[in-house]
């Protein structure tokens, strides 16, 4: 591979057939799955996208008064609210919160944000106890791997691999057959759930005008987790805020559809506060920490699109390019397009800008990501913005590989000196070209044929045919 | 006025001579101008915007007029009016390149909603596998396109294996990401011949360019050529 | 900490301001695929939902007792607001019942019964809250859970019980039983909570009761 190229590339072609192959399955099925959700709802599911995309863009635009009703509407539901501006304020002050209550184990249920901050690392090292409940979660925690689907943690996983993890930690006999595979997983965690101190989940929604925050889980790992253990954490990020319950209905109609093609995710629970007096099971206390960790900035950038994102991983599904590469090509928490876009703007520091923005040149632009994103970011044009971004401040490190245009839009500016260079190159035989290629054109060659060199041919043709001009 | 596309000025002449050829049949009068060159793709897909807005200016001085502006490319229409709007959101000529978008069309759009072309004279026994190229998503090029293959007689239009994916060409993309762009084409190419067609046709001739060079490259056969192509020899054109 | 939350909103107001802001969007009255087939009621309509999502509905209490009966070894959990009703047809079938959810032996119970407060027929979904469940580890803890319904409570879509959630710190959603695609995407029900999800329509109310 060549050295001037793109990490992704490098790392796709690295990539093992089988994990290839299990990847492209795996996303080629939940976009088929997706497709005939949406296609069954007729027309008003697909109107519904326009509404969807307007419901969290009103959200966003007067986030400050969303997000302060939020934390009025929580508070007054007996929730702590917290506020964490950086990654580092998230983790102390959760740490702050387990400590103060004495816990010593507890389990987690899927967050993205959690793992933006690295919440569970940051917690093991620190002697917490921390269980990831859900079972691809718990797959990729047990063998430290990472994530590669922001919906599907393991699309990336065969059976027999996890059937492997389980033995070596001793959840069982070496045993592949999937139904195995989850109650194995539910024996284990019962006893995890049972014994936890506390439990910590992110939200895929908050309502402002009612505080209620929204977990969606099919497994129901959440659902048990905050009725067994005495207290709740849940770390949110600020930009999940919507005005009303009422929008819920038009969200949660779409993000099941486009995550697994379900009409409606198996557990939709809508969280606010304490249990109620004389309740022997659910937290009795409950914290929400919500979290910026750059999207403010991100509000008020090019990019503000992006944070209508409700984290559906459909783009994912759709993209020719995460298919081939898989997740972990993309190096961060968020792979695909959205992470292509997403990466390079939660990089705290220039520097991470710089070194993540290539990963908006891997795309080809092809527009699949946009046509099923349910809230209708337009993902190709936010890409091209980074590539914007990029060129303009010459990060050589993001356009690694990326052929510079200067040369070519310099002729094709001056239409006297384009005429000429295709009347010379209509004399150069294929051949040569193919032998002396440098550069960007030889690493194109190394695997295509050049068509035939035909400079000028049409403009001869023209004037021979008595068209005007040429 | 007939945009002929840089690939065609450079590689494909017999795709422009077709174009020129189908447009005539069809009634018109082709007027090709001399000082075009390239709609500024490239630049504009590798983040070069200034370069890009100079190519787009010279577009508005070349095809200045009232006349439709046709090109035999879904890609190089759809850098008019999708990208070039985008990239002059804050330039003060916004509404000339506005204007060169609003008449520019892609071919097969162009015979089919511009000319009113419902039925495309001539034969051609041929089973064909569309690419539809991702520029022609959900505009009515494809539609057009479909059409027009569906009114030609001797034509069967054969469905690709599984749903329409990129071909991974994507201009720069090819060059910086070689690995993943390959296997999206060598899976590209194998999905369009399963039903083993006579031909492939698209209204995009650098996706057959990718394709073609990576069958080629392969040893595979792959009997690609643009929708132009194919209408012209309906009319027993060569 | 304090100081966070004075730089966030800073920097929230910051991003926004001289900024047109988009208005609220008029939201569909009925938006997803809600509308029941034609000639069914309401309830008729929940419950082809509530099996399409792979629950299992139940006719009475005797049946519900000889059902039980085949699912499972032990004992039956039953929140006490609806014991009174059932705990005779489950205790002919054969079943020990206790209406105090046993914490720390629940393996002890392979079955919970709870009274759920709504049902929304768009889906097939049940409705459940505090307010209304007496120990919510149960109704999740448990091989099988069966939702008592109200055929009167039966809501016809997602939005119309969105519109009107019930004032409680904690209400879910539940549709068909615990189930994960994660291991290659091959479905398989009972991950955490039941494997099998039923529902029991009857009006399990005292009477006079509206809420």
């Amino acid at each position: 591979m060549s050295r001037s190229g793109q990490p992704l590339d490098a790392f796709a072609a690295g990539l093992s057939e089988d994990v290839r192959a299990t990847v492209a399955d795996g996303a080629a099925a939940t976009d088929a799955a997706r497709r005939r959700a949406m296609e069954t709802g007729g027309d008003s599911l697909a109107d519904l996208r326009d509404t969807a995309a307007a419901i969290r863009q009103h959200a966003l635009d007067h986030l400050d008064t969303y997000l302060a009703q939020a934390e009025a509407s929580l508070t007054r539901s007996g929730a702590r609210v917290h506020f964490a501006a950086t990654a580092a304020s998230a983790r102390e002050q959760v740490t702050r919160i387990l400590q103060e209550a004495g816990v010593r184990r507890l389990v987690k249920s899927k967050s993205m944000v959690a793992e933006e901050i690295g919440l569970a690392e940051h917690l093991t090292a620190a002697g917490t106890e921390v269980v990831e409940s859900d079972l691809g979660e718990l797959v990729v925690q047990l063998d430290g791997d990472r994530p590669s689907h922001i919906v599907k943690p393991i699309i990336h996983r065969r059976r027999d691999e996890i059937a492997s993890t389980f033995r070596d930690h001793g959840l069982g006999d070496y045993d592949p057959d999937p139904e195995s595979l989850t109650r194995r997983a539910r024996a284990h965690l019962r006893r995890k759930f049972l014994a936890a101190d506390a439990s910590i989940s992110g939200a895929n929604f908050v309502s402002a005008e009612s505080g209620r925050l929204v977990v969606v889980t099919n497994e129901g790992n959440n659902r048990f987790g905050a009725a067994a253990a005495p207290l709740h954490i849940a770390v949110v990020g600020i930009e999940k805020v919507v005005a009303t319950d009422r929008d819920l209905s038009v969200l949660l109609a779409l993000l099941a559809r486009s995550a697994t093609g379900q009409a409606i995710t198996a557990y939709t629970e809508f969280m606010r506060g304490p249990r109620p007096p004389g309740r022997s099971s659910g937290p009795a206390a409950f914290h929400v920490v919500f979290y910026d960790g750059g999207r403010s900035r991100i509000l008020g950038s090019e990019w503000r699109e992006i944070l209508r994102c409700i984290r559906c991983g459909a783009c994912m599904n759709a993209c020719p390019v995460y298919r081939e590469a898989s997740g972990h090509a993309y190096g961060g928490v968020y792979p695909g397009p959205v992470g292509a876009v997403l990466e390079p703007l939660l990089a705290a520091d220039p520097d991470g800008y710089a070194e993540r923005a290539g990963l908006a040149y891997a795309s080809t632009l092809c527009g699949a990501c946009g046509d099923v994103c349910p809230v209708k970011i337009p993902l190709p044009d936010l890409l091209v913005r980074h590539r914007v971004e990029a060129t303009a401040r010459h990060l050589d490190r993001a356009r690694a590989g990326v052929p510079g245009t200067a040369a070519f839009s310099a002729v094709a500016a001056r239409p006297g000196l384009w005429r000429l260079m295709l009347s010379l190159s209509g004399r150069l035989p294929a051949a040569w070209v193919e032998r002396f290629a440098v550069g960007p054109l030889r690493r194109w060659l190394a695997q295509r044929t050049l068509p035939r060199l035909r400079g000028g041919a049409f403009r001869r043709w023209l004037r021979g045919s008595g068209g005007k001009d040429g | 006025m007939l945009m002929a596309t840089c690939l065609c000025d450079t590689f494909f002449d017999d795709v422009a001579v077709s174009t020129v050829k189908v447009l005539r049949h069809a009634g018109c009068e082709v007027d090709f101008p001399r000082d075009q060159t390239c709609c500024g793709q490239p630049a504009y897909t590798a983040g070069d915007w200034p370069g890009f807005r100079r190519l787009v200016r010279r577009l508005v001085d070349v095809f200045a007029g009232d006349v439709p502006v046709v090109v035999p490319s879904g890609a190089c229409a759809a850098t008019l009016r999708h990208a070039a709007p985008q990239a002059f959101r804050d330039e003060p000529d916004l509404a000339a390149v506005e204007a060169l978008a609003g008449r520019t069309w892609e071919l097969c759009e162009f015979l089919v909603s511009g000319l009113g072309v419902r039925q495309w004279p001539g034969r051609l026994e041929a089973r064909v596998s569309l690419h539809p190229g991702c520029h022609n998503w959900n505009t009515p090029v494809l539609d057009a396109a479909r059409q027009l293959l569906d009114s030609v007689a001797g034509v069967e239009r054969v469905e690709a294996e599984g749903p329409a994916e990129c071909c991974g060409f994507g201009g720069v993309f090819s060059v910086a990401f070689p690995h993943v762009s390959g296997a999206m084409g060598r899976r590209r190419v194998a999905a369009l011949m399963t039903s083993s067609p006579d031909l492939v046709v698209s209204p995009d001739v650098s996706c057959l360019m990718h394709q073609k060079g990576l069958a080629r490259h392969d040893g595979k056969p792959f009997p690609a050529m643009h929708i132009a192509q194919l209408l012209n020899r309906a009319l027993g054109e060569s | 900490m304090a100081d966070d939350r004075a730089t966030i909103f800073a920097g929230v107001r910051h991003a926004l301001d001289g900024r047109a802001r988009a208005p609220r969007p008029s939201l569909p009255e009925q938006p997803a695929t809600g509308r029941p087939a034609p000639g069914r009621t309401g309830g008729e309509a929940f419950l082809d939902s509530f099996r399409k999502a792979g629950g299992v509905v139940l006719d009475d209490g005797p049946s519900l007792g000889r059902w039980l009966a085949e699912q499972g070894e032990g004992a039956v959990y039953c929140d006490p607001a609806i014991a009174s009703a059932l705990v005779k047809p489950l205790e002919a079938a054969g079943l020990p019942v206790c209406t105090l959810f046993p914490r720390d032996d629940p393996d002890r119970v392979f079955a919970a019964i709870t009274p759920a407060t709504a049902a929304i027929a768009e889906t097939g979904t049940l409705v459940l809250t505090d307010g209304e469940t007496r120990d919510r580890l149960a109704a999740v803890a448990t091989w099988v859970h069966v939702a008592v319904l109200d055929p009167g409570d039966v809501l016809p879509g997602l939005a119309a019980s969105l519109a009107a959630l019930p004032d409680d710190p904690n209400v879910v959603y539940v549709t068909g039983p615990s189930q994960t695609a994660d291991v290659e995407g091959i479905l398989i029900r009972g991950v955490h909570g039941p494997g099998v999800q039923a529902c029991l329509p009857l009006a399990w109310r005292p009477e006079g009761d509206e809420s």
